[in-house]
């Protein structure tokens, strides 16, 4: 080695320390935006008041009808796991039920509407003070009953991620992404992910 | 003297059953108050008992917009898909919305009728386009509130749209896409109904947004 490229070597190294801070500066900006992604669930603005039995969470049971009458087996299991999930979720502060109340404020139907594009929707009356009052919820089996049962899932999950009062977030990989194209088929989501389970959290 | 009150008070009664039948009537709801919905989408009525003597602006907060929310089965972010999924594309005017039907199970709906004014795509090349088309929409005007689906704006007679639609039954239409297949057009500028579907720019003609 002689002393130019000595001299070239060093040069580089300098060069490279150079642009050190940039480097530690635009790292630093894709963390934060990162970060502030992971935070970025959307709420609907309404929530379920209730008095707390537990002293934290909300209580709430879902009115089903039995699978002879109106829901199909495939549509029975979608929403079974689709609430059984959230339930059991210890990281979210909520516990629904499924049961055969004859009352609820929450309901859950089978569709087989042709005329529509969309598999599940929440359809919800309100009080005032932005509190939920009723909630139905529809899959729509004309497009779910075409589905893997996992598919399935995503969509019930989904509409109960908008019964617990959250929002749709296009852009991300979450369950309350709107379509169950990406939702499931792109980003195999068909649960709730960190940040639906923020969300969650953060009204309850 | 006591029969002018009378004769008073039915004018008053009429006055504001008037009023009452201008906004809870039909789609008046919902074209009445478009002004406000656009400050106060996600409004939450107060109530829905009706009081003895109800004034403009108890009226004005039951008519409110009630959102409800989707996951879509279809659902585009670009034109070649859409295109790809649909079997025409054209441009109509809102020639009648239905009254609103609140089926045993299921959301409430409309029935829109569009005029076609043009045809912009025919995937198949069929021959017999119908010069207007019928097709349901989720949502309606009922008790005093409009329901529509998030992303998905109630259409409106008289409103000119481009509309994609799939032929799922010989003679029956559904919009492509909910809300990602549905344009606005107003005056040669064209809108998309949400943020979240093909990105459309500023100045965009008919012929450029098929080439998206």
């Amino acid at each position: 080695m002689n002393i130019t490229n000595v001299f070239k070597a060093t040069k580089q190294v300098g060069r490279r320390y150079k642009q050190l801070p940039i480097l530690l500066l635009v790292a630093a900006c894709m963390v934060s935006v990162l970060s502030s992604s992971a935070q970025a669930y959307n709420l609907w603005g309404f929530r379920w008041f209730t008095t707390p039995t537990s002293g934290c969470c909300l209580n709430r049971s879902v009115k089903s009808f039995t699978m002879s009458s109106f829901l199909t087996t495939d549509a029975w299991y979608a929403w079974t796991n689709g609430i059984a999930w959230w339930s059991h979720n210890n990281n979210a502060s909520i516990n629904v039920n499924m049961s055969y109340a004859s009352s609820s404020t929450v309901k859950v139907w089978e569709v087989q509407n042709p005329n529509v594009t969309w598999d599940g929707l929440s359809s919800p009356t309100f009080m005032g003070g932005g509190q939920f009052a009723t909630m139905d919820m529809f899959l729509n089996t004309t497009w779910a009953g075409g589905y893997s049962w996992q598919k399935r899932l995503s969509v019930t999950s989904h509409e109960v991620g908008h019964m617990l009062g959250l929002d749709h977030r296009s852009g991300a990989c979450t369950l309350m992404q709107p379509d169950s194209f990406t939702r499931w088929d792109s980003c195999g989501v068909n649960s709730a992910t960190a940040d639906d389970i923020n969300g969650v959290n953060s009204l309850y | 003297m006591r029969s002018n009150v009378i004769l008073f008070q039915g004018f008053r009664k009429l006055k504001t059953v008037t009023a009452l039948a201008m906004v809870f009537g039909g789609s008046g709801c919902a074209t009445k108050l478009a002004a406000a919905d656009q400050h106060e989408d996600r409004v939450s009525p107060s109530t829905v008992d009706v009081s003895p003597t109800p004034v403009k602006e108890d009226i004005v907060q039951r008519c409110t917009t009630r959102t409800m929310s989707a996951s879509w089965a279809e659902y585009y972010r670009s034109m070649s898909e859409l295109k790809r999924n649909s079997g025409i594309g054209v441009v109509g005017t809102g020639a009648t919305v239905g009254e609103t039907v609140q089926p045993d199970i299921g959301p409430l709906f409309q029935l829109v009728t569009i005029s076609v004014d043009q045809l912009i795509w025919n995937r198949d090349g069929k021959a017999d386009v119908p010069k207007s088309i019928t097709f349901e929409q989720t949502g309606g005007v009922a008790a005093g509130s409009k329901f529509e689906l998030e992303g998905d704006p109630l259409f409106s007679v008289g409103e000119q749209a481009i509309i994609f639609f799939t032929e799922f039954s010989p003679g029956k239409y559904r919009v492509t896409g909910g809300p990602t297949g549905r344009f606005g057009f107003q005056n040669g500028r064209i809108s998309p109904v949400t943020d979240d579907g093909i990105k459309v720019a500023e100045g965009t003609t008919v012929e450029q947004l098929l080439q998206l």
